[in-house]
């Protein structure tokens, strides 16, 4: 009978040893889940957005200072592109041209990517900005425009 | 016992080093939210600073496009500040009268302006509104920060008025007017200037005037009352009988008056003000800009700014 008791007495606390182990993993893994959640969720680096953002706007507004949206010239704006981006940016613009005709009229979009080729669709974080610009002929407007940017890193 | 005790010391011990660690990464996390909150708005703001100033660029491209007397010279308005460290020196030009063909033309640019942007520049959650076409009506400048008024009673026709809004810091600070006056066309100056009534004081008015032809050419300066009325009369022959009358002190205690009679001309006006503390602009009040963004409720309203 003594033995039937210390076997049982084993048993338990085997049963116990495993419980206490389960149960600390559980915690500990449950907390390093928690853990590696709220840093990661954390982790994405809302200033490069903003610099980016920035950055886009600074684009445009130097590219229409300059005259060269005002161009609607595909190559000039892509040249402009190539100066102004840093090598790891890639951006896209594009330009709505309307004229006015009894209601705004779209008379044609012009569609400039740097790198050639380079895919704003594709699930980078884009950021965009936008702005217009008139241009002019024998002293009245000629045409109203939309100037828009997409800008990310590569 | 001394093992037991042993045990639950660890057990704590480890307890307590994941909940710091939990605190810290909860601590971290939501720090980083409220972070990416405010990096949020401050996107928004400059999106709305941005999408404002290329509002506000159009506006005064179109104004120095088809005002400007390079393109369209027969409508002008140009406007200068040069500021000095001990006084301002604001000078507004333009042709009197203009012709209303092509200023119509530029009423009707800046309608067609405004519809534009309010329609096609507003994105998800921006609103855009602006009074941009009121700007050709009466073409008010408000040279700040002294409040002193230029405008007309309808732009383009034979009418302006200057007038210094308080006594203090706008009448107070102007030292002078500086007019410098072209007849054009056929119209010829021939004889001289005549005040009545004057009425002397320390308000320095000084009077150019000339034509196309050169022949002669008319200068007076006099210091006249700030409170008290005085006027100018220079006549010219033409067509028709002509003259351009300098009134003083008629509108409000040292405001100007020009009225130009029958004759064409172009005409500086110069505004000599002793400098007060703020930078010198010329504000157009009647041209509002207003965007907003309705989420976060970021709003940039104000007027056009010239300089």
């Amino acid at each position: 009978m003594e033995w039937v008791v210390k076997i049982s007495k084993i048993k338990t606390k085997g049963f116990v040893f495993t419980l206490d182990a389960l149960f600390a993993a559980i915690v500990t893994v449950t907390i390093i889940a928690a853990v590696y959640h709220s840093t990661s969720t954390a982790q994405r680096d809302y200033f490069v957005e903003s610099q980016l953002a920035a950055f886009a706007n600074d684009i445009l507004v130097i590219l229409e200072k300059d005259g060269t949206l005002e161009s609607l010239n595909s190559e000039k704006i892509e040249r402009a592109l190539e100066d102004a981006l840093p090598e790891n940016y890639a951006a896209q613009i594009k330009i709505d041209s309307y004229r006015y005709e009894e209601g705004f009229l779209l008379e044609r979009t012009i569609v400039i990517s740097y790198p050639i080729g380079a895919d704003a669709t594709m699930p980078y974080d884009i950021v965009r900005a936008k702005n217009n610009f008139v241009t002019f002929s024998d002293g009245k407007i000629r045409r109203y425009n939309i100037g828009e940017i997409k800008l990310w890193l590569r | 016992m001394r093992i037991k005790n042993k045990g639950a010391v660890m057990s704590s011990i480890a307890f307590l080093v994941l909940a710091s660690l939990l605190s810290l990464a909860y601590l971290y996390s939501s720090s980083s939210i409220s972070i990416r909150s405010l990096v949020t708005q401050n996107l928004i703001a400059n999106k709305i600073y941005y999408n404002f100033h290329a509002i506000l660029r159009g506006t005064i491209r179109i104004i120095e496009e088809e005002l400007g007397g390079v393109t369209n010279p027969e409508i002008q308005l140009n406007i200068s500040v040069d500021e000095q460290p001990d006084y301002s020196y604001v000078s507004v030009t333009e042709k009197i009268p203009q012709e209303m063909v092509s200023l119509q033309g530029f009423r009707d640019d800046l309608g067609k302006y405004e519809q534009f942007v309010e329609t096609y520049m507003p994105e998800s959650n921006v609103e855009i509104d602006t009074g941009i076409s009121a700007l050709g009506e009466s073409m008010t400048l408000v040279i700040e920060p002294y409040d002193i008024l230029y405008t007309h009673e309808r732009f383009g026709q034979r009418e302006f008025f200057v007038i210094p809004e308080n006594t203090e810091n706008s009448l107070g600070k102007v030292n002078g007017y500086d007019f410098t006056i072209k007849f054009l066309g056929a119209w010829r100056l021939t004889s001289p200037g005549a005040w009545g009534p004057f009425k002397s004081g320390d308000l320095r008015i000084s009077v150019s005037a000339t034509d196309e032809f050169g022949t002669y050419t008319y200068e007076t300066t006099e210091y006249v009352s700030r409170t008290e009325a005085s006027q100018l009369k220079i006549d010219a022959s033409g067509p028709t009988g002509g003259y351009v009358r300098v009134r003083i002190g008629y509108a409000a205690p040292g405001a100007v008056t020009l009225e130009v009679h029958e004759a064409e001309i172009t005409i500086t006006t110069s505004l000599n003000l002793t400098d007060i503390p703020g930078r010198t602009e010329v504000d157009l009040p009647d041209g509002k800009i207003n965007v907003v963004e309705t989420l976060y409720n970021i709003e940039k309203n104000d007027t056009v700014r010239m300089t």
